[in-house]
């Protein structure tokens, strides 16, 4: 009995001095390299991540097989109208875009941007942190504070901390995260909060007109979409009005996104 | 003893494939069925994956490590004052 009572303590004890170490090697990396083992780890996790997601495309193209012809038919029409409605609206776009680099050239600003295609590893909705993991690092010349996009021009996130093949990225719209944007045709400078999940929120003065469908932008030499307004609210005694909006991307059907290169 | 590994692949599973929720839920009902420091040890790594300095946790980036630590030091009490768990 005596001899139970003493494990009893000694794995007490050892727990105890367990905890306690633990704790210090929680101070002493928060305070020193949070990130010390990230690298190593994402070397492990990377090709796992890589599998899942193969094996996803597989799985989902096999479903497809059940599905009857009628239903594919019809999906294969409306993917063709909707494919040529959208090859008319890029080639003006192109037009515009075109258009832009020639005029900001005649006042002698040169745009050159050059982005990296990457997977998405990990998305948002695995993390507590509102973060993901992106397949490409430093050997494709990523580095942090690189802004990332996604369906090529809409901004939705910066470089965290990048490793030799992976990378971490912060989301825009993280709780409580600032950014600065433009909204609505005025260019209206303002502060987004980040509500998370793609959700942002805007305080501007009530006399400023934003309406539900403007665009916000990323300020910068070649604008960036931010987001769409969603919703307008203004109390009757508030001398603010409330504006939310939302990426356009959806955050977790994220599979692609394009690194702004430097 | 089988039991608990299975617990520690699930947990492990969890972090690589599942939402954030899934993880400590996971955890909790592991610490609940044993007193097990390893998850700890899963936390860190959940962590080091993810983590990044945002202003919701303030800059600390071991949010997940301090939740098991948390619900470690929950179940150990839980364990002595509670009449479920004595013999």
């Amino acid at each position: 009995m005596n001899y139970l009572l003493q494990r009893k303590r000694l794995i007490k004890r050892r727990l105890g001095i367990g905890i306690a170490v633990f704790i210090i090697v929680v101070v002493i990396l928060q305070a020193s390299a949070p990130n010390v083992l990230s690298g190593a780890l994402f070397i492990v996790t990377k090709p796992v991540w890589e599998a899942r997601n193969a094996a996803s495309v597989y799985i989902k193209g096999s479903i497809e097989m059940f599905r009857s012809k009628q239903s594919l038919v019809r999906e294969n029409q409306a993917l063709k109208r909707e494919r040529s409605v959208l090859k008319r609206t890029l080639l003006s776009q192109s037009e515009i875009r075109t258009e832009n680099i020639k005029l900001k050239e005649m006042f002698g600003r040169r745009v050159s941007e050059s982005t990296v295609l990457s997977a998405v590893l990990s998305r948002p909705n695995k993390s507590l942190y509102d973060t993901f993991v992106i397949g490409i690092g430093l050997d494709r010349g990523a580095v942090a504070g690189n802004l990332v996009l996604a369906s090529g021009n809409i901004i939705i996130g910066r470089i965290d901390a990048v490793y030799r093949s992976t990378a971490t990225v912060t989301l825009f719209s993280t709780p409580g995260t600032e950014n600065a944007v433009m909204v609505g045709p005025e260019r209206i400078s303002a502060t987004a909060i980040g509500k998370g999940g793609g959700n942002f929120e805007i305080k501007l003065p009530r006399g400023v007109d934003v309406s539900e469908g403007d665009a916000v932008i990323f300020p910068g030499i070649s604008a960036k979409v931010f987001g769409i307004v969603e919703w307008v609210h203004a109390e009757p005694a508030d001398a603010l009005q409330t504006i939310l909006f939302k990426s356009p991307v959806n955050m977790l059907e994220l599979q692609w996104v394009e690194v702004l290169i430097k | 003893m089988r039991n608990r590994i299975l617990f520690n692949l699930l947990l492990i599973v969890s972090i690589f494939f599942f939402p954030w929720w899934v993880v400590l839920i996971v955890g909790a009902l592991f610490l609940l069925a044993f007193i097990a420091p390893e998850v700890l040890i899963l936390g860190l790594i959940a962590d080091f994956l993810y983590s990044a300095s945002i202003p919701n946790f303030f800059g600390f980036q071991f949010v997940f490590s301090l939740t098991f630590l948390i619900f470690l030091v929950t179940a150990i009490y839980m364990r002595k004052h509670m009449s479920l768990y004595s013999p």
